[in-house]
């Protein structure tokens, strides 16, 4: 299909500045050298810098212009003409021609990587970079699609002839061809990742490409089910690896990648109303982002980093508010975190110690979440969800049927039914706090309803705290039910008045404090150490390949 | 039947899928949530394709296997569109009742989707198995016409399911059902001692004999 003709970004690339061609045969020359530092060092820094030095508007000389300079090499072109679409995509708004163009490309790469046999190394971040870049194209396509309403006719009518350009299932089969040709489910199973962890997932000797294509489709196969709300089938496929032992992932390496598995997972356990492992899931990746954030401080991703933190807070908001109990579960300055951000929302009514600073910052609206406050949870979906699509092609024939956000509305209604069903408990449950055992018909009198109704809330209170947990095993999925309850209940009959008493436990709890001192302990010494350590000379930074 | 890896993306297979989630409903096949989930994506993928009734009582199949979350799993797959009508809509209102634990509501509203649920055998028991397993988290004792309204029995046939019950340590008691004893409906004082493990220390441990 040749669409170039009708490109709106092209120029008249006569002269494609020396500099943009030297990087072009350099780049080359390292991928058929299996050169990975300097690649690396490519790929990050002059390519970047390049982007923003010439290209700031507009795309990068379109393949033709450089095609001669690395003899027309074919791997090579497609290679360039990801990062020029990817380029093309961050700066501008891509035309349909161009999304078009690109999805070409990308069946052909993945065509050539599936299909040749191809023994190049690759760094690791192109690698992610590519799966990842392939998604977010597909995302934008699918909300592209739905948008009917400022198009022209005969934008509609291209539309529907491209029916055949980043369909789901064709997105699915490539993930899915990827992990079944790579192997690496086997090899994951077979010693779960020690291998790949070892080598930074550079196996000397062969090449890292199909291999590490087929680890991170895994993560992106969680990410395209979640978007169309299929989150039990997206926690399966992220099998074998496993979330909550997280030592042997090799995605800490590449915090994009582990910041999206998390991300998803987290969302997908919300969804299931799975708190306790949504809670575990956020902790340890916003544990993580406050450790690595100072790393990416000066990297293009610094932004997204934050973006997505900000989300997962969100989501622990949502977390926290609908099964309180998580709370103890928290690191301190997660928890801490959280306050801060949705802090005068929050309120506990379990911990001493850490939220006693801060509760005079309590305010309204975690309290409002406590009480059932929809509005809030609303809010805090709203910010946290992912962009969800909707599998199926518009009706082009009727633009008004069904809008953009069709997908989004109705994951948000079903979220909020969910909420709904319990918003009326939180007050239910500040009046059992106050007694150890209460009658039936008392606490109806109290609450203003009738015994059936009362009888109705407090089953509806003790199954929502009956939740999944993971409780070991491969399957993320997996699992057995466990009482999340911070107040625990049974309804009684008493053999000799016949009355009904509602009878609450006492629940003491302690923190654990020696893990988390011992950690500071040995932290503290390193540092002391070093302080205490003599000077070493500063070695002069080396300077990046340009 | 398994639905696994790129079986899960061929919608050639639909037939295939839908004739074995008919056999899992009427009881001939064994119960598999995987099969449903694909056969719903492809009906999110292919909308015009979807088979209401087909839809009602596969929810209504998931439905019985509370308190598994197979209902919920299935329902955030489809569009509104396949939910809007009947009888998917009165099948998401039946839904909605049991997962507020509104019996009343619930025994009420099946009466609306008669023939589904008589399409799919063994529906009520599993759904009187699962508001019997709700009371057992709940309650450690429940009045006679409590369990009986919960239930919709009475009379005989809820005399006839306490007897069954007796082995798993249902006692009645005159007017007072005894239920068993479970770890969700005893109060337990828990208390979680602040136990110090050696694993948690042993860093200190470990750099203080370091630097020493």
């Amino acid at each position: 299909m040749a669409f170039r003709d009708y490109d709106p970004y092209e120029r008249d690339y006569g002269i494609v500045p020396d500099i943009v061609k030297q990087f072009v045969v350099y780049l080359y020359r390292h991928i058929r050298e299996r050169n990975i530092p300097e690649i690396e060092s490519m790929y990050e820094v002059s390519f970047p810098k390049l982007s923003d030095r010439y290209f700031k508007q507009g795309p990068w000389p379109p393949v033709d212009a450089i095609s001669d300079l690395v003899d027309q090499d074919h791997v090579f072109c497609l290679l360039y003409k990801e990062l020029y679409f990817r380029h093309l995509y961050a700066k501008t708004q891509p035309s349909l021609r161009a999304r078009c163009e690109s999805w070409d490309n990308y069946c052909d790469l993945f065509g050539v990587i599936l299909h040749g046999n191809v023994n190049m190394l690759l760094p690791n971040s192109w690698l992610w970079a590519m799966v990842d870049e392939f998604l977010y194209q597909f995302q934008s396509f699918a909300q592209y699609r739905t948008k009917l309403a400022g198009k022209s006719a005969e934008e509609v009518e291209l539309l529907k002839k491209c029916d055949k350009v980043w369909n789901i299932l064709d997105v699915l089969n490539v993930l899915q061809a990827l992990i079944d040709k790579s192997g690496i489910v086997a090899e994951l199973s077979r010693d779960g990742g020690a291998e790949l962890a070892a080598h930074d997932g550079y196996i000397p000797g062969q090449s890292n490409v199909l291999r590490m294509l087929g680890y991170f489709s895994l993560v992106g196969q969680l990410r395209v089910h979640c978007l169309i709300g299929d989150y039990s089938t997206g926690l399966q496929s992220l099998f074998p690896l496993n979330l909550f032992e997280r030592g042997k992932l090799y995605t800490q390496l590449l915090s994009g990648c582990h910041i999206t598995l998390f991300y998803y997972s987290s969302f997908a356990y919300v969804m299931l109303q799975r708190y306790t492992d949504a809670g575990r899931c956020l902790n340890a990746i916003l544990s993580y982002i406050h450790r690595v954030k100072q790393l990416h401080a000066r990297n293009a991703a610094y932004d997204q980093i934050l973006k997505k933190n900000e989300q997962m807070y969100a989501l622990l908001a949502l977390v926290v508010g609908l099964c309180p109990a998580v709370q103890s579960t928290l690191d301190e300055h997660v928890l801490v975190a959280l306050k801060d951000k949705f802090g005068e929302k929050l309120q506990s009514t379990l911990d001493e110690h850490v939220l006693v600073a801060l509760k005079d910052k309590f305010g309204e609206k975690l309290q409002r979440m406590f009480r059932g406050d929809e509005g809030l949870f609303d809010e805090a979906f709203m910010y946290g969800c992912p962009k969800f699509i909707t599998a199926a092609p518009p009706a082009y024939d009727n633009p008004s049927a069904a809008g953009p956000q069709e997908a989004y509305l109705r994951q948000r209604s079903l979220f909020l039914r969910q909420v709904g069903g319990v918003s009326r408990l939180p007050l239910l449950k500040q009046y059992l706090l106050l007694y150890s055992s209460i009658s039936l018909p008392k606490l109806a009198g109290l609450l203003e309803t009738d015994e059936a109704t009362l009888r109705t809330a407090l089953a509806c209170l003790k199954k929502s705290n009956y939740c999944l947990q993971w409780d070991g095993g491969r399957d993320m999925t997996s699992g057995s039910f466990t009482s999340t309850a911070d107040i625990d209940f049974y309804i009684d009959v008493d053999t000799a008045t016949g009355a009904e008493l509602v009878m609450l436990s006492d629940n003491i709890t302690t923190r654990h404090q020696a893990e988390l001192l011992s950690r500071h302990i040995v932290k503290f010494e390193a540092i002391v150490r070093d302080l205490e350590a003599p000077p070493v000379a500063v070695a002069a930074p080396a300077q990046a390949a340009y | 039947m398994e639905v696994r890896g790129v079986d899960r993306y061929q919608p050639e297979k639909l037939a295939v899928l839908e004739r074995n989630l008919e056999e899992q409903i009427t009881g001939t096949a064994k119960y598999s949530l995987d099969v449903a989930t694909a056969v719903f994506r492809l009906y999110q993928l292919q909308p015009s394709v979807a088979r209401k009734e087909l839809i009602a009582r596969a929810l209504l199949k998931a439905l019985s296997q509370m308190p598994q979350q197979d209902y919920r799993i299935l329902i955030h797959l489809l569009p509104e569109r396949l939910v809007a009508e009947e009888p998917v809509s009165s099948v998401v209102l039946l839904a909605q009742h049991l997962e507020a634990c509104n019996l009343q509501d619930f025994w009420a509203a099946t009466g609306s989707c008669k023939d589904t649920i008589s399409k799919v055998p063994g529906f009520q028991d599993a759904i009187r198995n699962y508001v019997l397993h709700s009371l057992s988290i709940t309650f450690q004792r429940v009045s006679l016409r409590v369990l009986g309204d919960w239930l919709k029995l009475d009379g005989s046939a809820l005399q006839q399911l306490l007897a069954d019950k007796a082995k798993a340590g249902w006692k009645v008691q005159g007017e007072v059902v005894c239920l068993p004893l479970n770890a969700f409906n005893t109060a337990v004082q828990k208390r979680k001692a602040d136990l110090i493990s050696f694993e948690a220390v042993a860093p200190v441990v470990k750099s203080s004999v370091a630097t020493a």
